[in-house]
Formats: structure tokens, C-alpha cells, sequence
């Protein structure tokens, strides 16, 4: 019996720190990381930092843009996946805070997200052990 | 689409007062190490809680960590956001604490890596409510000021290996930030 609902089991592997300087774009950033360290899935984990100004989406059809410097990111979560191609896709949704306080959120828009001060993002590499997804391009 | 992709005001890129780094990314990976659900007692500070709770996972040691804040209080929160810097000295700095009282936690990140002084020292964003007015708010606490609440804070700890975070000046923002530094040595 089905649900209908996608079950990937897996274990982590190797845990990332980096260190992202000012104007490099976060999603973009992710995805560079991932390239560099061979990672071909993982989770976002304990990352916080700040944007010169911050562009997420609410819907498909809806993007706002808050303005900064800085906004601050106070929650952020997401993942990172391989296309058919083996590239790194990064999608990755966060909670911010603008320079009034006002709190907003939504999924970052890719290329529009120059970090300001610094961005910490850890990495946590994770393997998946079911065959029929494969282990991606990690190490190739 | 495309059409409201056009239309779409962007976000800009910011020139800051020092010379601009060569390397964009600072990584360092280790293999996986030791993971724990913590729940932080009431009274602490964040930094004194999480200091204390990643020695304890450590024989002793001092480590680096990776927190994500599950849920819980603080009692007080002080915290402050980024502000536009009238001096020029920086692209952004930030306001005046600003003491938030006892909160509800309802998410946020943060590093455990040691200060220029070699004390250690937490960097934290968070977001929270306000019991009595149901306001939420967050930003960049002040985590020597900040204290676990009532209920306690847990918190789920990834110990980052071996790696050495800690606190460098950067000529580039006019900041000292969070950088991996290395790896602390295995202790025989």
C-alpha cells in the first residue's frame, strides 16, 4: 500500500563549513561549494548570515524584494540535489529580518541574494543507500 | 513569466571599504562527527550553555559546532539588527541592543567558534515571539546577554570534526567574522 509519498533512505557523510564573502550570491554560493567539494546531496544546516538586500519568492508567480543593507537571515533551510546531469540544484527557503524588524520569508531566488557582511553555511552531506536514486555524481 | 522577471526590481551589489578578497569562498569539511539533541537549562547564557553542553560531547575539549535551535526560550533576548553605517567605516553595522525580555523560540542558527581573544564565543540569528503581545521578531542576538528561558532550549549540535573556527579581522567589510581556520590537533 502506497501513500504516494517519495522515501529516500540514506546516512550523512562528510559535514561542510564555508566561509561566504560579501556580494557572492547564497543560492548560487551553495551550489559552487557543492561543485568544489564533490557533494552531490545534502542538507543546509546551522547557517546564518546577512544580504545587501534580500529577493525570495512566495508563490510561483510572486517575488518580493527587502531592502537592506543588511538583511538579516534568521532562519534558513534547505537542500541541495543533483539534475540528470549531475549539477548541483540548490533550493533553499529562510526566514528574514529587515532593517525596520519587520519579519518576512520565502525561497530565495537564485542570483538574487548578494550576501553582505559574511554568510556561514554548513553542509550536511548526505548519502543515499536506496539504489534506485543512486549515489549522483560524489567523487566522480 | 518572463515578463514579471523583467519587471523585477533587483538586488544590489555593495562596495565595501577594504580591498576585495581574492578567495570568495573560505570550506573545510571533516567526516561527520558527533551529533546530539541538547536540551540547554534555564539560566545560562547562550554562549556559557553551548560551551559548556559541546565539552561535555568532547571529553573536555573545546569545539566548533553547527547549532539549530529547536524550540524553547530565552529569558532575556538581546539581540539587534543591521543598520546602515553613517560613518563609512562599514557597508552595515548594527543597532543598539535591544532587550526583547523573555521569549518563545521559534527557530534560528548558531556557531560556536572562539573570539580574537580566544574566549569562545557564539554567533547567533534567531527568530521568536513574544508571549504577552504575540509579536515576532528576530535578528543578531547578543549571546553573552542572552539567557536560556524557563523552559529550557533545545537545540540539535553537530560538532564540526575537527575544524577550527574562529573570529579573524577582515580589511575587506571592516568586520571580525567567523572563518575555518584549520583543524584543532588529535590529542594523544
Amino acid at each position: 500500500m502506497s501513500d504516494g509519498s517519495e522515501i529516500e533512505t540514506g546516512t550523512t557523510g562528510r559535514i561542510v563549513y564555508a566561509r561566504v564573502r560579501p556580494n557572492e550570491d547564497l543560492v548560487h554560493g551553495i551550489e559552487k561549494i557543492c561543485l568544489r567539494e564533490g557533494i552531490a546531496r545534502c542538507f543546509i544546516r546551522g547557517s546564518l548570515g546577512s544580504l545587501n538586500d534580500a529577493c525570495v519568492s512566495l508563490s510561483d508567480e510572486t517575488v518580493q524584494v527587502l531592502r537592506g543593507p543588511a538583511v538579516e537571515v534568521v532562519g534558513l533551510s534547505g537542500e541541495v540535489r543533483s539534475d540528470a546531469d549531475g549539477n548541483p540544484v540548490a533550493s533553499v527557503t529562510g526566514v528574514l529580518a529587515e532593517p525596520s524588524g519587520r519579519i518576512c520569508g520565502g525561497r530565495f531566488v537564485r542570483g538574487q541574494n548578494p550576501v553582505c557582511v559574511t554568510f556561514e553555511i554548513v553542509f550536511e552531506e548526505w548519502l543515499a543507500s536506496d539504489p534506485a536514486v543512486g549515489q549522483g555524481a560524489a567523487g566522480t | 513569466m518572463s515578463r514579471a522577471q523583467t519587471a523585477r526590481p533587483s538586488s544590489r551589489l555593495l562596495r565595501h571599504p577594504g580591498p576585495v578578497a581574492h578567495e570568495r569562498f573560505s570550506i573545510l569539511s571533516d567526516v561527520a562527527s558527533r551529533t546530539a539533541r541538547v536540551r540547554l537549562k534555564a539560566g545560562q547564557s547562550l554562549v556559557d550553555a553551548l560551551d559548556a553542553a559541546v565539552r561535555r560531547m568532547c571529553k573536555g575539549e573545546a569545539r566548533a559546532a553547527a547549532v539549530t535551535l529547536i524550540g524553547g526560550a530565552f529569558g532575556p533576548c538581546v539581540y539587534c539588527l543591521a543598520a546602515r553605517d553613517a560613518s563609512g567605516h562599514t557597508v552595515a553595522t548594527y543597532t543598539p541592543m535591544r532587550d526583547a525580555g523573555a521569549v518563545r523560540v521559534l527557530g534560528g542558527a548558531a556557531t560556536l567558534g572562539l573570539a580574537l581573544s580566544g574566549e569562545p564565543m557564539v554567533h547567533c540569528h534567531a527568530w521568536f515571539v513574544d508571549p504577552e503581545r504575540g509579536h515576532v521578531a528576530g535578528g543578531h542576538l547578543d549571546t553573552r546577554a542572552t539567557r536560556i528561558g524557563g523552559e529550557g532550549l533545545v537545540v540539535r549540535v553537530n560538532v564540526l570534526g575537527r575544524l577550527k573556527i574562529r573570529q579573524v579581522e577582515d580589511p575587506e567589510t571592516n568586520h571580525a567574522i567567523f572563518s575555518p581556520v584549520g583543524y584543532v590537533e588529535a590529542r594523544a
